[in-house]
């Protein structure tokens, strides 16, 4: 039984509010996903230009707020470069 | 992704249980199936991005070092991503109050 098939008939034994409640949730569950990815990449980003020093395992004050600063000027740059 | 729901039996509806059972199984196995492939990706983020700071000159094993290097990078990236997060769902929530004013 390929997936699609499975999917299908797995999704044809719900009723119909149970079917909903497995909509919503696939949608929330993809919203978290993306956010979670998107974290990632900024998080990527940021470590490389806030995080430098490796004799120690646990981030500092100062690497700590870099990376809040870091994020959230990058999404100033997008709302910036968006509006020009 | 497979569902393992009635593994060589007929699919009908008693085989695979309630519609309230299918639910619930379908919701906790996606959500597994979501954290794990949100997991890899990390963990591959991780090691890429430490072996970038940790590794510069390749020898022919990692040293304690470097091993140690590794470990306390890997250990701040997580630190970095909770801290990094935070601020986005932060950023979200006061863009949207800023939209809806």
């Amino acid at each position: 039984m390929s997936e699609a098939n499975a999917m299908e008939s797995v999704l044809s034994a719900l009723n119909e509010g149970d079917r909903a409640e497995v909509a919503k949730f696939m949608k929330e569950e993809q919203a978290r996903a993306n956010m979670n990815s998107t974290s990632q990449e900024f998080t990527d980003m940021c470590f490389k230009t806030c995080v430098k020093n490796f004799r120690s395992d646990t981030i500092d004050n100062t690497e700590a707020t870099c990376a809040a600063n870091c994020i959230n000027r990058f999404l100033d740059t997008n709302v910036f470069v968006f509006s020009k | 992704m497979a569902f393992g729901f009635g593994k060589g039996t007929e699919s009908s509806s008693s085989a695979l249980g309630s519609s309230a059972d299918i639910r619930d199984r379908l919701k906790k196995q996606v959500q597994q199936e979501i954290q794990t492939s949100q997991a890899t990706a990390l963990i591959s983020k991780i090691s890429r991005s430490c072996y970038s700071s940790c590794i510069v000159d390749p020898q022919s094993s990692l040293s304690a070092a470097d091993q140690e290097c590794i470990q306390n990078c890997s250990s701040k990236f997580l630190q970095t991503f909770s801290v990094v997060s935070k601020e986005y769902v932060t950023r979200l929530q006061s863009e949207k109050r800023n939209l809806s004013q």
